[in-house]
């Protein structure tokens, strides 16, 4: 416990006059200089849960403690050790990026300014511009650089390459993070793109209808899921649920995913419906996240 | 205070070009609603006080007199506030605004004292010109000590008031519906209160008038309000707390919610003819008025045309008097709004109504001079100067008035002074001055030609016709009745004592207990007695309150709210919460009892609805009932429109739909279940469960 940054116990929110709650009992420990993914489909509950940790959001019941502090009580110096991205990148519209940048500048001792010239240089941001004139695209590179030249001990990114271009987008997955994370700080980001995720995170939360699904590391995320190929035009009858993922009928053949070690069943399944089973391979992190958040097998 | 110098620094530095632009617009809505800069466009119910000439003269002048135009300097602080924070109540935003390496205090202080000080000085600076752009340009120079101008700079204070409710209105996590009752309730509720506790205080301290109705307490208690939104402000932005909040709108919600009934009711509440009988006279009816609320209107004697206007308190409609059975044989007077504060008991500032000579032209009384100047309203012409000795165009040449408190207008030209010690008749047109009494009247009339003052022990008749000045002692029965109505006829003089006044209202609608004929020569023609319908003398009532102190709380607020509000004073009888005006003339005792039984009632539907299903916590039950027994109806409604209420989920234990606040259930105390894993739960160290199948690996 004691490098935990973050420590989430029974986190949950239930709103009013909601029958479930939107975040449920959700519970884990982020250490130091882990890179943690929040993964959910549109939804799930992870901006919900960012924002009962950043304290913007009043948890119903369990708590977020942040650097050793209720989240719900966030002095300012630990604010000054986080850095915040807000799902949407809002920005205060009327300001220009250069008052936004004195603004933050102002209120974060760790500002680098050579940092936040360098970003802007590479995000090719105009000083000048009022945010309101911003694209989309424009406001999400000002966010990321806003809370990068704060050099944060700890980021929390709800959705940060929301609105991105592709060049950018990579970058920001493989240098940006890749750079941070080196230094040494703390990340915790919700995102839908798995692929760029599997470069950077240690480990993976999914969220599926407000509760903790997983919590594990990308690769073992992957390897506990294979997938099989079954040529049959009808219905398959008897094959076991145990450890079944997902059955669907493509082209003409069966996709099942299942469980890895319940391979040994399916295979004596099949032999004994005489089906023939293609050989197991694995699954891109992006199609497995989608069927392990599918509503049913 | 270092992070907050430069935070307040940045503010300034990223704000000032909404300040400017606020200014600008508030000078450009000022002109075009107002007309405030044409310091001579005098509004008809514009009335000057003598005493204290000045305060009244300024606000007159300035157009700052009237209620309806205190209302910019709150306006402005809500329009600052609003600017600057215009932002924040997108949560998001709010939560990138909030997120910073220093407190809550810092961030939101560097706006409230940027905000507030510019308010400030915005609205002082504003006036001190106005004031100044009046002295000099206009053609009455005032010679004003400085100390009378304070009364005139202090109610820019209220923009404090305007401001905060801006500022609380742009904090998240209040919702639209919350937002709108926030600012109508505290609009009208702190809004009117504020500027009646200010007019109080500074009539009171500043310039030394008589303290009588007022005690230290009443101040407080009406004072509470103007640190009510800092503080909620203080609560809910600093500290985010939700209690805070509930604080913050509940109680204005109630208000807004009576405020919004009221106007509701007065479409749609039934109406009906009412007639007023004068007894003294005859048995025809006077004035026959259409009122939805039970009691006639206040009635306004317009002096252009000698016609009594009526106005419906509560549409504001003109009501037209019964041209076939003849005019009001009687003087009403009609206070505006800003003013019946001083005209009460207890103050010597009293209204001053001065004639109007000719179009466009109107007398002024020059306190420091003691003259009466003639000046234009438009043109800021003058030249004419009336005194002790009659009319000049030369001042020097003009004896002063002294220790003048008021004047009444009678007809045309001619005016009532009224003196501190003296009582003297002024025709402006001919410059003609009678001294009618040495004494300060109690009360007068004027009807035909005939003025009539009287005090306890005199009554005095003078026949402006005829020059002549009749006095008589007055009869016995009237001796320190506290005279309602007096007035003259062609064989005499009527005299009539005022039932006791429950309220406002009815004090100005003038019942009369008794009413006496005088004929010329002071003898009594006629006499009539007639039944008082409520009896509610003061021991009665604090036998009451000794009694029934907790009961007597609760229609005590009631009649507080209703009474206090100005516009809407007559909602007792119109709110549909309230009890029919029959009753409540005739049945105090029942009154408050009835209203007592009713807020319990309200707690009864209210928590009856709640409390069965736990959908409140403990302490939400203690306050929301307290509030609804203190504050009643409107409570209610406002609890049931802007209520959050957790949602209900059914209890696998207790087997019924319970609210989920917590992790145990809060009727039977067990556990919630726990969070509902769908399909595969996956852990570090490839621990596999399936749901499905019921396999567990690793």
């Amino acid at each position: 416990m004691s490098d935990s940054i973050l420590h989430v116990q029974n986190l949950s929110k239930l709103y009013p006059k909601d029958t479930s709650p939107a975040v449920h009992n959700l519970s884990f420990d982020l250490k130091k200089g882990e890179t943690v993914a929040l993964l959910g489909r549109n939804g799930a509950g992870k901006s919900t849960a960012l924002k009962m940790i950043m304290g913007f959001e009043r948890p119903s019941w369990g708590e977020a403690r942040v650097f050793g502090e209720s989240s719900e009580e966030l002095s300012a110096g630990t604010r000054g050790r986080i850095g915040y991205m807000a799902e949407g990148h809002p920005l205060i519209d009327w300001m220009r990026v250069a008052q936004l940048a004195e603004f933050t500048a102002l209120t974060f001792p760790s500002w680098n300014e050579n940092r936040f010239k360098e970003l802007a240089a590479l995000f090719k941001l105009d000083s000048r511009q009022r945010v309101k004139h911003l694209s989309r695209g424009q406001r999400a590179r000002v966010s990321l650089a806003l809370t990068m030249a704060c050099q944060p001990e700890l980021l929390l990114l709800d959705d940060p390459t929301l609105g991105l271009d592709v060049a950018i987008h990579r970058d920001f997955f493989r240098e940006l993070i890749g750079e941070i994370a080196d230094g040494g700080a703390t990340i915790l980001l919700s995102t839908h793109n798995l692929n760029d995720v599997s470069r950077v995170a240690d480990r993976l939360l999914v969220l599926k209808q407000g509760v903790l699904q997983a919590d594990t590391s990308p690769d073992a995320f992957r390897e506990a899921f294979v997938e099989v190929f079954l040529k049959a035009d009808g219905d398959i009858v008897g094959l076991p649920t145990q450890g079944l993922l997902s059955a669907k009928h493509q082209d003409g053949q069966w996709r099942i995913v299942f469980e890895k070690r319940s391979l040994a069943n399916v295979q004596s399944w099949a032999d004994r419906e005489q089906l023939t089973l293609g050989a197991p391979g694995s699954l891109s992190l992006e199609d497995l996240f989608i069927l392990f958040t599918e509503d049913s097998p | 205070m270092k992070m907050m110098l430069k935070l307040m620094s940045f503010e300034w530095k990223t704000q000032r070009w909404w300040f400017y632009s606020g200014a600008v617009l508030m000078a450009m809505l000022y002109f075009n609603m107002f007309d405030g800069f044409n310091a001579f466009k005098i509004p008809n119910d514009a009335m000057i006080g003598m005493k204290h000439s000045v305060v009244d003269f300024i606000k007159a002048l300035t157009m700052i007199g009237d209620l309806s135009s205190y209302l910019h300097f709150p306006l402005f602080g809500l329009f600052v506030a609003l600017l600057q924070m215009r932002q924040q109540p997108k949560a998001d935003l709010n939560a990138f605004w909030r997120h910073r390496a220093c407190s809550s205090s810092e961030l939101f202080g560097a706006k409230l004292v940027l905000g507030l000080g510019y308010t400030l000085f915005v609205l002082i600076g504003y006036t001190f010109g106005k004031l100044y752009w009046v002295d000099i340009h206009a053609a009455i120079s005032f010679e004003i000590p400085l100390i009378e101008f304070l009364p005139i700079v202090f109610p820019v204070f209220l923009g404090v008031f305007g401001y905060f409710l801006g500022a609380l209105v742009c904090l998240p996590s209040f919702s639209l519906v919350e937002r709108i009752l926030l600012v109508v309730g505290g609009w009208v509720l702190f809004g009117q209160m504020s500027y009646w506790v200010f007019e109080r205080f500074f009539m009171t301290t500043i310039i030394d008038m008589r303290f009588k109705e007022l005690s230290g307490i009443d101040l407080l208690v009406l004072g509470l309000p103007l640190l009510f939104f800092p503080i909620l402000f203080y609560m809910c932005a600093f500290r985010n707390r939700k209690a805070g909040m509930e604080l913050a709108v509940y109680p204005v919600a109630s208000f807004s919610t009576l405020v919004l009934f009221s106007f509701l009711w007065s479409f749609v509440g039934p109406g009906k003819k009412m007639t007023e009988f004068d007894p003294l006279f005859n048995v025809n009816p006077k004035i026959t008025a259409f009122t939805r609320d039970g009691f006639p209107s206040f009635w306004k004697e317009n002096l252009e045309s000698g016609m009594h206007i009526g106005r419906n308190a509560i549409t504001g409609e003109l009501v037209e008097p019964d041209q076939q059975s003849g005019k009001p044989q009687f003087l009403r007077r009609y206070s505006a709004r800003f003013f019946q504060a001083l005209d009460e008991p207890g103050f010597t500032v009293k209204p001053l109504y001065v004639s109007t000579l000719k179009q466009g032209m109107r007398w002024f009384f020059v306190k420091t001079r003691g003259l009466f100047y003639l000046s234009g309203e438009e043109n800021q012409t003058s030249g004419t100067y009336f005194g002790l000795n009659g009319l000049h165009r030369n001042p020097a040449e003009l004896d002063a008035f002294e220790d003048l408190v008021e004047s009444h207008p009678l007809q045309g030209a001619k005016t009532l002074l009224i003196a501190e010690h003296e009582t003297l008749y002024a025709n402006f047109e001919t410059g003609e001055v009678v001294s009618l009494a040495d004494w300060q009247p109690e009360g007068l009339g004027y009807i035909e030609g005939n003025i009539v003052i009287y005090n306890n022990e005199r009554i005095k008749v003078f026949r402006v016709e005829q020059g002549e000045l009749l006095s008589y002692p007055t009869p016995a029965p009237l001796k320190g009745a506290g005279i309602l109505r007096i007035d003259a006829t062609p064989v005499g003089i009527g005299v009539s004592l005022p039932m006791h006044p429950i309220n406002k209202t009815m004090e100005n609608y003038g019942k009369h207990s008794y009413s006496a004929l005088l004929g010329w020569d002071g003898q009594i023609r006629n006499e009539t007695s007639f039944p008082v319908e409520m009896k509610l003398s003061p021991s009665r009532r604090s036998n009451f309150w000794r009694w029934t102190p907790f009961i007597a709380l609760l229609p005590q607020f009631d009649c507080f709210s209703l009474d206090r509000l100005e516009p809407f004073k007559n909602l007792r009888v119109t709110w549909p919460m309230m009890i029919p005006p029959q009753v409540y003339e005739n049945e105090m005792n029942r009154v408050y009892l009835l209203i007592a039984l009713k807020h319990v009632f309200y707690i009864w539907l209210y928590l009856g609805s709640r409390v069965p299903l736990r959908r409140l916590k403990p302490s939400q039950r203690w306050y929301r009932g307290f509030g609804i027994l203190v504050l009643g109806f409107p409570f209610l409604i406002s609890l049931w429109v802007v209520d959050k209420l957790e949602g209900l989920v059914s209890c696998p234990h207790c087997k019924e739909k319970r609210p989920r606040y917590g992790q145990e259930c809060p009727y039977c105390k067990n556990d919630w279940p726990k969070a509902k894993l769908a399909g595969f739960e996956l852990r570090k160290g490839v621990q596999l469960n399936s749901q499905e199948g019921g396999s567990s690996c690793g």
